[in-house]
């Protein structure tokens, strides 16, 4: 390269030294020492102290366990849920922009946005507006409940929310998956005997396989980085019914300047996201193996 | 063992285009039908009518008797080959093969007794554990072919499927699909917008021309009785030369007809069919077959061409040619038979003859082959 093609290049290699690489090496680094801000302790390295202190920490084992559910029942009602509404956006229609603009609207609007709508949504009190709902459905039979404040329901309102807010960015790539389909497998499928259900099954399943892939993946991996929601709708409560590993990472960082135990935290995600990911590149891989 | 018969069928599309208009037309239990005309005739739609890819909208679609208008594809009984074969690219090659038996519900055991048939009978028995993408184009089409006839459908539908096939491998499987449906007799209706795959393969041939049919007939029967200047200029490679005329009373009461400036004496019988249209619009016509080099033995008349361009094709050339009357005829941009007359004529000659483009050649024509079209361009004699 010409030293022309660095200077180049400078500006955008500096940002990414500066906020990607350093904070992450620095991550590393921290997870292994006690660093405490404010702390009249001398910096020590205490190797895998940390590691063991949230592994024994019932919060952090709770976010974990938390961060799983979410991530059990948001992947596949989310996606599920977002294959539907794309399979339903992708046909001639009158006024289908208007409805793409709307499922896909939730995406463009700032999480803490989001959060506080829901607030709302969920406020406590026959006159909330999901305690009205769920009333009217039920004739009546549905008694005022607070959401947020719910050991039960709370981590389910969050859970709704989240797919409220993701699901039009997984059908707009679904979408795009199921426009990639040539319209003549569906018609060589029709010929071949197949029904519209058939056609599904053995036409657009496939043909969707990657897609499916990828958004799955995505969406795990952001079920585990879940954090808006809970700082704004619940702040982890009731009684971390609804915590997460990054809001715990979050917390002891920010909240109680354990910066050691924040690091450490966010390697064991790093560490999550990253068995996904590999996880992702198998099932990729072994596809293109058989094609 | 089917016929299919389309009734007076028409097709507009949603936007108001006029793609098929009163179409009728008859195919004969295993008859090999070729619909064949220009890019944008309407002879894929009618294909896909057919198929139930395409909705009808009015007249009646027949197979074996039975109206089938508003069956969807899937219960047609019919198979398809499409242009771009359309296999399905995550299934192998015996899933392909499998896909129509296993929607009938068929048992294992005849589903693979079925497709190794299909397999040996178009060579691909080896081929069968492969994905579509590892096949050549060649492997590729024969796979279509088998996924249609590995069911034996009623009617088979093969939307030009040499079309993405280089030349050499297009006249292979052109005589294999040839051989394949004389050996099935099943009834096919194929499309292809080239008229020399139509002469060679079709039973008979349907041309086609905006949404019209022109003329349904054996080949040798279009090549020798074109119906009208279309299908005169469509069939045959090239196509007939078209020039416009007019009719001359000769001294011993015979007729001849215009050549530029020049006049072409016509034979007793051409002269008696054509005596009613003394002093009206005419139009000739002349295949590059009956342009010969002056000395051949059917030549009855002489003339002087300045040649365009010469296609030197090693045994024959093809020699492009200006009619000298045509200059003044179609001054004035859009005078009516524009489309109608040939922009240059062309001869057909053995060997490679002894002029270059620019320069004049003396040309033979043979009089008896001449033919003749009204002023809408149906054929007279």
């Amino acid at each position: 390269m010409t030293r022309a093609a660095w200077l180049f290049a400078a500006p955008a290699l500096l940002g990414l030294l500066l906020f990607v690489a350093l904070p992450f090496v620095l991550a590393f680094v921290l997870a292994f020492t006690n660093l405490r801000l404010g702390s009249p302790l001398p910096l020590e390295f205490v190797g895998l102290e940390q590691f063991r202190r949230i592994f024994s920490d019932p919060a952090f084992l709770r976010a974990l366990l938390n961060n799983a559910v979410f991530a059990l029942v948001v992947v596949p009602v989310q996606t599920l849920l977002a294959l539907g509404l794309a399979l339903l956006l992708n046909r001639r229609l009158k006024g289908l922009a208007l409805f793409r603009t709307l499922f896909f609207m939730p995406v463009v609007f700032p999480l803490s946005l989001v959060s506080v709508v829901w607030v709302l949504i969920f406020a406590p009190g026959a006159n909330g507006m999901m305690n009205a709902f769920l009333e009217t459905v039920t004739l009546g039979a549905w008694q005022p409940r607070d959401f947020l404040h719910d050991p039960v329901l709370a981590l389910p309102a969050i859970m709704l929310t989240s797919v409220w807010q993701g699901v039009g960015f997984q059908m707009v790539i679904i979408l795009a998956g199921l426009q990639a389909i040539p319209g003549e497998l569906y018609e060589a499928a029709a010929i071949d005997g197949a029904s519209r259900w058939r056609r599904f099954w053995h036409v657009t399943l496939p043909q969707l396989r990657n897609t499916l892939i990828f958004v799955v993946l995505v969406t795990t991996i952001l079920a585990f980085r879940l954090f808006d929601q809970v700082q704004i709708m619940t702040q982890g409560g009731p009684r971390n019914a609804t915590t997460t590993a990054m809001y715990e990472a979050v917390q002891a960082a920010f909240a109680r300047q354990q910066v050691a135990k924040g690091a450490a935290i966010t390697v064991v995600l790093f560490l999550i996201v990253l068995l996904v990911t590999v996880l992702q590149r198998r099932l990729v891989r072994q596809e293109r193996e058989i094609a | 063992m089917s016929t299919v018969s389309f009734k007076n069928i028409s097709k507009i599309f949603d936007d108001g285009t006029l793609a098929v208009t009163a179409f009728d037309l008859d195919i004969a239990d295993g008859e090999l039908m070729v619909l064949v005309g220009p890019s944008g005739c309407g002879k894929t739609t009618l294909l896909r009518m057919l198929a139930g890819l395409e909705t009808v909208s009015s007249g009646e679609l027949l197979i074996d008797g039975r109206v089938v208008n508003p069956l969807p594809p899937q219960q047609r009984d019919i198979a398809m080959v499409f242009q771009n074969y359309a296999l399905y690219p995550h299934m192998t090659v015996r899933r392909n093969l499998e896909f129509p038996l296993r929607m009938m519900k068929l048992g294992k055991d005849e589903r693979r007794q079925r497709v190794s048939e299909v397999a040996g009978l178009l060579g691909l028995t080896a081929l069968l554990e492969r994905k579509p993408r590892e096949l050549s184009g060649g492997q590729r089409q024969r796979v279509a072919m088998g996924r249609a006839i590995v069911r034996e459908p009623k009617v088979f539908l093969m939307d030009e499927p040499l079309s993405n096939l280089d030349a050499r491998l297009r006249l292979q499987i052109r005589g294999e699909i040839a051989a394949l449906q004389r050996r099935m007799r099943t009834t096919t209706l194929y499309v292809t917008h080239d008229q020399v795959e139509a002469m060679t393969l079709g039973d008979r041939v349907a041309v086609i021309d905006q949404g019209r049919l022109q003329q349904v007939d054996e080949p040798q029967n279009l090549y020798a009785h074109p119906a009208n200047i279309f299908v005169a200029r469509f069939i045959g490679s090239p196509g007939m030369n078209i020039f416009r005329t007019e009719l001359h009373p000769t001294e011993d009461r015979g007729l001849a007809i215009d050549w530029g400036r020049q006049r072409l004496p016509l034979h007793a019988g051409q002269a008696h069919a054509l005596r009613k249209y003394l002093g009206k619009t005419l139009y000739a016509g002349l295949r590059p077959e009956a342009i010969h080099y002056p000395d051949a033995p059917d030549v009855e008349a002489t003339i002087v061409v300045k040649i365009e361009s010469i296609e030197a094709l090693g045994h024959e050339s093809l020699l492009y040619f200006g009619y000298e009357g045509r200059m003044e005829e179609t001054r004035g941009d859009l005078s009516p038979d524009n489309n109608m007359v040939s922009p240059l004529m062309v001869a057909r000659l053995a060997g490679t003859p002894d002029a270059g483009a620019g320069e004049s050649l003396r040309l033979g024509l043979a009089l008896k082959q001449l033919y003749f079209f009204d002023a809408e361009g149906s054929a007279i004699c």
